[in-house]
């Protein structure tokens, strides 16, 4: 990479630091609100080092630069490193984390919805750090870039890159900024409704109304942007309420379904629902697995009747497939309560994920369908005589032919998910964890779900949480963004002409 | 002599079967009771913990108390009158009342949708709880202003910088 294009780089970045700042002030006014003194001031801080730092990075290149896609790659790599950085520092500041690495490690797992955490006693957090957790998932489950494309601030050119850099392969609107923009509008509507539905769910449970808006809010946001942070230790176990899982798995389906889906109900074309070859995907999925799981905890006995079984079952199976990864059992039940067919289930549902252009990570939906109707096709076409013509096709926001190319993108990124979940398992059973819960922990954390066998704590090993935290980040961008990264500062090729330096 | 000592014996045996003098179990925390022998379903255990959030409503009759250990919490169900004698719930400026309970261990509760709990039999505050203080720390004012200080004048200069190139 040369010196030039990392200084128009960290410009960049730059930006996304100090938006990462402005975000503080929801905090920074929480804590003032509550009398929180000592949050505040960490806020304040918060806000002022992202001002530091962020003005910092802009000073590495003061002439307008317009973004070259290879530009838009990097920063969208970097520019979520960064703002996990920033976004640390109030947290590591609240007492609340043994190290500023673990504050690190939830900025890292907030921003990209994962939802694993190494917090220590999560239930006397001030408001103002759980305010900023659950903040970190609606910046995070939106996309950093597309917070700021959809501000269309300071970025000149490259937005098209950056949006795709992060993920994101369809446009819902022909330009990019009122994409972002409308997935916001969609994001504001279903965490209003979340909000609204639970505080009266929290309402008739006997919570003061003070703790019942903060509560319903943070929920609402960690299940319709799949991230999974609560803000009790016990997580969705906390309020022992039936209705609140009902709320909560209306939001965590709304977030795993893709942004355009939602484009096109809401313009009333409902028969995309189950026209999409994802939402079809997704449903047999959820079906399919939710009767193992089922199934699973029947034979482990665990649960005393059918109806407990099947209600644990389809609960964690819709948490593991939309990536939200809330919890109604203790961690250490994964493997002395689940048991085998039901475990085996819930990974393959997180693994699985939800569906493309969502809030939800894991290999998609939308990959999965069409890598299976390509095997259906490749057995059609060997059983068929050598002069017949067959063309494949699939329905996804209108019909598209299935082609060589459509295959090989999503087999690609299929590979690169099954050899992070191997490799994450391989090093967790290095430091000693059961093959089993290590590859569990593995996939949730690629997959950025964040369900947990009890690993994942303060007291893991510091290799294991920095590996985790390049999981989580790596599965976030669905791994392009990183790989590029990789390219340009360890391969040393050129940003301009995409050539080793000589 | 003889007829005493019969007595005493009699006394004593009659003790051992008496619910009111049996030994009670072995008091644990939160945490331990979370990886306890599945066998031990629907046992009695005794434990204590700190009392977190509020209580929430269960049924007509009935709270919902969440018992905080040393990281672990679990969800007790107990009557109104029960929960009504904890007066102090664990938050970032309280530590809540230090509970004991007395009570049935469930693992997977056919009563509650197969959730972890424990029905109370007896509760008992054994330490009321307090408000904490959380000074704001002088430092951090020191250095919010001046990481600010260094923020403003980086932003001056690039806007300086970029006026000089402009013009």
């Amino acid at each position: 990479m040369r010196f030039h294009d990392l200084r128009i780089v960290a410009h960049y970045v730059g930006l996304f630091v100090l938006g990462v700042g402005i975000a503080m002030v929801v905090p920074f006014v929480t804590a003032l609100a509550y009398r929180e003194w000592d949050g505040a001031l960490d806020y304040a801080i918060g806000m002022a080092a992202a001002l530091a730092i962020g003005g910092a990075l802009r000073l590495a290149y003061t002439r307008d630069a317009k973004l070259s896609h290879a530009h838009a790659l990097a920063l969208t790599g970097l520019g979520w490193l960064a703002a996990s950085l920033v976004a640390a520092i109030p947290l590591s500041l609240s007492g609340n984390y043994l190290s500023y690495l673990d504050a690190l490690f939830d900025a890292v797992s907030g921003l990209t919805t994962s939802g694993l955490t190494v917090v220590v006693d999560l239930d006397h957090m001030a408001y103002s750090h759980n305010m900023w957790r659950h903040l970190t998932h609606l910046i995070g489950g939106q996309g950093i870039v597309v917070a700021a494309l959809s501000l269309a601030v300071g970025l000149r050119g490259g937005a098209l890159s950056l949006y795709q850099a992060e993920g994101r392969d369809e446009r819902i609107l022909p330009n990019v900024m009122y994409t972002t923009r409308f997935i916001w509008f969609v994001t504001a509507i279903y965490v209003g409704i979340g909000t609204v539905a639970l505080f009266a769910v929290n309402m008739y449970l006997g919570m003061n109304p003070s703790r019942g808006i903060l509560h319903a809010f943070w929920i609402s946001i960690a299940a319709y942007d799949t991230g999974g942070f609560g803000p009790q230790s016990m997580n969705a176990m906390y309020y022992k309420s039936y209705i609140f899982e009902i709320v909560s798995v209306f939001l965590m389906i709304a977030g795993t379904l893709n942004f355009n889906l939602h484009a096109q109900v809401w313009r009333g074309d409902r028969s995309e629902l189950w026209r999409n070859i994802e939402t079809r995907v997704l449903a047999f999925n959820i079906l399919v697995l939710s009767g193992l799981a089922a199934v699973g905890l029947a034979a482990t006995q665990a649960f005393p009747g059918s109806l407990e079984a099947v209600r644990k079952g389809a609960y964690h199976i819709l948490s593991a497939h939309s990536g939200t990864g809330h919890q109604t059992i203790y961690p250490n039940q994964w493997t002395t309560d689940f048991g085998g067919t039901a475990l085996v289930a819930v990974m393959l549902a997180m693994a699985a994920g939800g569906a493309v252009s969502s809030t939800a990570g894991g290999i998609k939906a939308l990959r999965l369908g069409v890598i299976v109707k390509s095997v259906i096709q490749q057995v059609k076409e060997a059983i068929a005589p050598k002069s017949a013509v067959m063309v494949a096709r699939y329905h996804h926001l209108g019909e598209r032919f299935l082609t060589p190319d459509v295959t090989g993108a999503a087999a690609i990124v299929l590979i690169l998910y099954v050899v992070t979940y191997i490799t994450g398992g391989l090093v967790g059973a290095a430091y000693g964890y059961g093959a089993g819960e290590a590859m569990f922990e593995s996939i949730s954390a690629a997959a950025n779900v964040g369900l947990s066998t009890g690993i994942t704590s303060a007291t893991m090993p510091t290799g294991l949480k920095l590996f985790y935290m390049f999981q989580m980040w790596a599965g976030r961008l669905e791994f392009v963004a990183v790989l590029t990264l990789f390219a340009y500062f360890i391969l040393g090729l050129d940003m301009g002409r995409g050539r080793r330096k000589s | 002599m003889r007829r005493l000592g019969m007595w005493i014996a009699l006394a004593l045996l009659a003790g051992s079967v008496s619910p009111a003098l049996a030994a009670e179990p072995e008091s644990m925390t939160p945490d331990e009771l979370v990886f306890i022998d599945r066998a031990r379903e629907g046992e009695t255990v005794l434990f204590s913990g700190e009392a977190i959030g509020e209580d929430l409503h269960a049924d007509a009759d009935s709270r919902w108390v969440n018992l905080l250990g040393e990281s672990l919490a679990i969800g007790v169900y107990m009557t109104n009158d029960q929960a009504a004698q904890i007066a102090v719930y664990g938050d970032h400026t309280h530590e809540g009342d230090r509970v004991e309970v007395l009570g049935v261990i469930n693992i997977g509760c056919d009563q509650h949708g197969g959730e972890f709990d424990v029905h109370a039999e007896r509760v008992k505050v054994l330490v009321e709880g307090h408000s904490v203080e959380r000074p704001a720390a002088p430092w951090k004012s020191i250095a919010a202003v001046l990481l600010l200080i260094v923020g403003a004048v980086e932003l001056r200069l690039l806007q300086r910088l970029r006026d000089r190139k402009l013009t």
